[in-house]
């Protein structure tokens, strides 16, 4: 357990700058999730920490004593990257035990440990094979296992369930944060999915083009995002462009294609505004039905998707809207059909209007 | 395109069984996705569905015909699309006109149909890219734009969208679901993901270590799936044991340990039946106090979720369950609430003999 600190840290490859003067504190104890497209950094940070890469310039902190110049296992960190880096003389059962046999732990603690994570990754089973007899998915998770068995003081894992089938991926986040709770180890998690994000993170950071642009609690940053790239990333959203004007209570009102909202979130911006809504605050009611504010459209397209149903409904002038409600609320809705879209106030963003432009302003690579 | 169907197939590999007594019928236009979690067999049995492989017993039929052991080129299924690589070296108009241009066609059919298939995909705009240059979803628009100028009837198309951002894969999905359907082809679509199975397909066959476990349109695949393990690989569930402790009008009242009881439909249930009771995340609810169809708890953590908010709560039955919640409901942690049962989308299951984790277990 340690505190984590980079000030300042500059990389560059060549002409590209991974990481840019990045300030940022992970709290002892903390699971911090990195979300960012790819070409973010994410990994060049992950691998900072780690001592695998020196900075150009900056302090990399671990625990009150800067690191930046000790070699990766002076630092009491374990990395599992995204290849994995398994020994492949080893089987399963020799990988999960590498680190604390090392340590020199005494047998029957590592024994108990190195069950207890082969058991959570569902790889107990298949303790005596070599990574190369397993899938994908169970070399990542064996790979998860010796991380989670290293006992180290700061855990960095890059995309660590994105090789497992989507069921299983379910499963093993949720028991990831349990475990990584109960132990208290300092985590950074690195992933492009912003549902495993919401589900594991104590606090989120945002990067893009190798900048910190956001990070805070999940609810902050999902309720206030500091710009539309974030909201964007953070969920599905539909973006129209709004004329703002000030209201005494409060509310911003907005002018947008041809139809009239309110706005009660960040309403200090007047005049040309990026407004969004995210899918999932849309509602959904039949035409005549006119439930809160919102706008009349057809949908265009319907994805079943489970406890959700997932519709395109081009709104005219407002454009396509995207919106994900309920299945229970919005069954009968078909492609085709005419539908008015609830957008509550409080659920509508509102951005400045980028000065390069909607899309540059959302592009994720 | 004909109607594929396989009986009784069964498929070992040395002393492994990868198949087991597998029927399966793929009609005309129907988008079929297989769905299961890695090592079920789904790959092995869309091999034997197309000819690639032969099955170890069991028959494959084309229109009735049967085709087991005749080559695939003399089984009358036109072009088997099977999630083709791209010629690195041609841009994406040489790859897409790639059939039309072998089969030396006329040049201005090879025009007509190259627009036509770009079109579609919609990828005209980028017919002039290499596919090094190409995102890797664009690569799969590429390729498939390639299978319909080859006039594919039946699309195979094994874990097509799994390399990509998931960003990507929901326009994917979409745009797969609208040719397949406008063209009207064939497509049988193997997956892992529950959600882009239920999205795409019109029927998911759900399969688990060699067995078919049920087929069924998507919605009833979710919202009454027969198979408990269905029940939890398709979406997230709650399971809880109990037994019937007495029946009354046609509904059954389950009893749990400590005594709580819930109470559910009784269509085929007799008192003294182990069952498990299956409730989503999302039709739970929680109330401060309440009567009715509830069992109290206690709330041990929150998440936030985006629009919704999952508690984690231990009911006075000593079972954990997930309750999904609109992220305006606030409530404390470590207090006591009750939690409410909709008799009405609660499913109920026979507890199987082998255990419950067992019925569950992914592989």
């Amino acid at each position: 357990m340690a505190e984590v600190v980079l000030d300042r840290v500059s990389k560059s490859f060549g002409s590209k700058r991974a990481l840019r003067d990045m300030d940022l504190t992970i709290r002892n104890g903390e699971y911090l999730v990195v979300l960012g497209p790819s070409g973010a950094g994410k990994t060049t940070l992950l691998r900072t920490i780690a001592g695998l890469l020196a900075p150009d310039r900056g302090r990399v902190v671990i625990g009150g004593r800067d690191v930046t110049r000790m070699p990766p296992d002076a630092r009491g960190v374990a990395y599992m990257p995204q290849t994995y880096a398994l020994f492949e003389r080893m089987t399963v059962w020799e990988n999960a035990t590498f680190s604390p046999t090392v340590k020199g732990w005494p047998k029957e603690q590592r024994d108990l440990l190195a069950r207890e994570m082969l058991s959570m990754v569902r790889l107990i089973d298949r303790a005596e094979a070599y990574p190369r007899e397993l899938s994908g998915g169970m070399q990542q998770r064996c790979a998860l296992a010796r991380a989670l068995a290293a006992d180290a003081e700061v855990l960095l894992l890059d995309e660590p369930l994105r090789a497992l089938d989507a069921r299983l991926r379910i499963e093993l986040r949720n028991e990831l944060r349990g475990l990584i709770q109960h132990v208290g180890t300092t985590t950074v998690h690195v992933t492009h999915d912003q549902e495993e994000a919401l589900i594991l993170a104590d606090r989120i950071a945002v990067l893009r083009g190798g900048q910190l642009l956001e990070v805070g609690t999940a609810e902050d940053i999902y309720a206030r995002p500091s710009s539309a790239f974030v909201a964007n990333f953070l969920g599905e959203m539909s973006f129209f462009e709004a004329t703002a004007f000030p209201s005494e209570d409060g509310t911003a009102r907005l002018a947008a294609g041809g139809t009239n909202l309110l706005a009660s979130a960040r309403a200090g911006l007047t005049g040309r505004v990026l407004a969004g809504i995210r899918a999932e605050s849309c509602g959904v009611a039949p035409p005549d039905w006119r439930a809160g504010q919102g706008v009349e459209g057809v949908v265009r397209r319907r994805l079943f998707m489970g406890r959700r149903i997932s519709l395109e409904v081009d709104a005219g002038e407002l454009g396509p809207l995207k919106v994900k409600p309920l299945t229970a609320q919005a069954r009968w809705v078909r492609e085709g059909e005419r539908v008015f879209v609830v957008m509550p106030e409080e659920d509508i963003l509102l951005f400045p209007m980028p000065a390069g432009g909607v899309s540059a302003a959302l592009e994720v690579e | 395109m004909p109607r594929v169907e396989a009986v009784g197939i069964r498929k070992r590999f040395g002393r492994v069984t990868a198949l087991e007594a597998c029927d399966l019928a793929v009609e005309d236009g129907e988008y079929l996705a297989i769905l299961g979690p890695s090592g079920c067999g789904k790959t092995t049995l869309i091999k034997i569905l197309s000819g690639l492989w032969e099955p170890t017993a069991g028959r494959v039929r084309v229109d009735g015909r049967d085709v087991t052991g005749v080559p695939v080129e003399e089984r009358d299924l036109g072009y088997v699309f099977q999630n083709i690589v791209l010629f690195p070296h041609m841009d994406v108009w040489r790859n897409a006109t790639y059939g039309p241009w072998v089969r030396a066609r006329p040049p201005p059919e090879i025009q007509r149909v190259g627009r036509e298939v770009l079109e579609l995909v919609e990828m005209l705009d980028e017919r002039g890219m290499f596919p090094s240059e190409l995102s890797g979803g664009a690569q799969q628009k590429a390729g498939l734009a390639r299978a319909l100028a080859n006039k594919a009837k039946l699309l195979i198309l094994d874990e097509p969208l799994s390399a990509l951002d998931t960003r990507v894969r929901l326009d994917l999905r979409y745009a797969l679901r609208r040719v397949v359907k406008d063209l009207g082809l064939t497509a049988i679509h193997v997956t892992h993901d529950q959600e882009e199975a239920m999205s795409v397909a019109d029927r998911v066959v759900v399969m688990r270590k060699g067995r078919i476990v049920e087929a069924d349109a998507p919605e009833a695949l979710y919202e009454r799936p027969k198979d408990l393990f269905t029940a939890n690989f398709v979406g997230e569930n709650n399971f809880l044991e109990g037994s019937v402790a007495r029946i009354v009008g046609g509904w059954a009242f389950v009893e749990f340990r400590n005594g709580h009881q819930l109470r559910v439909r009784a269509e085929r249930l007799l008192v003294g039946d182990p069952v498990v009771v299956a409730a989503r995340p999302e039709s739970l609810a929680v109330a401060r106090d309440g009567f009715g169809n509830v069992i109290p708890g206690r709330i041990q953590g929150a998440r936030f979720l985006g629009s919704t908010k999952r508690l984690i709560v231990r009911l006075f039955t000593d079972d954990v369950v997930s309750i999904d919640l609109p992220s305006s409901q606030s409530l404390n942690t470590d207090r006591d609430v009750m939690v409410s049962f909709n008799e009405t989308s609660v499913l109920v299951y026979p507890r199987p003999y082998m255990g419950l984790q067992e019925a569950l277990r992914l592989e």
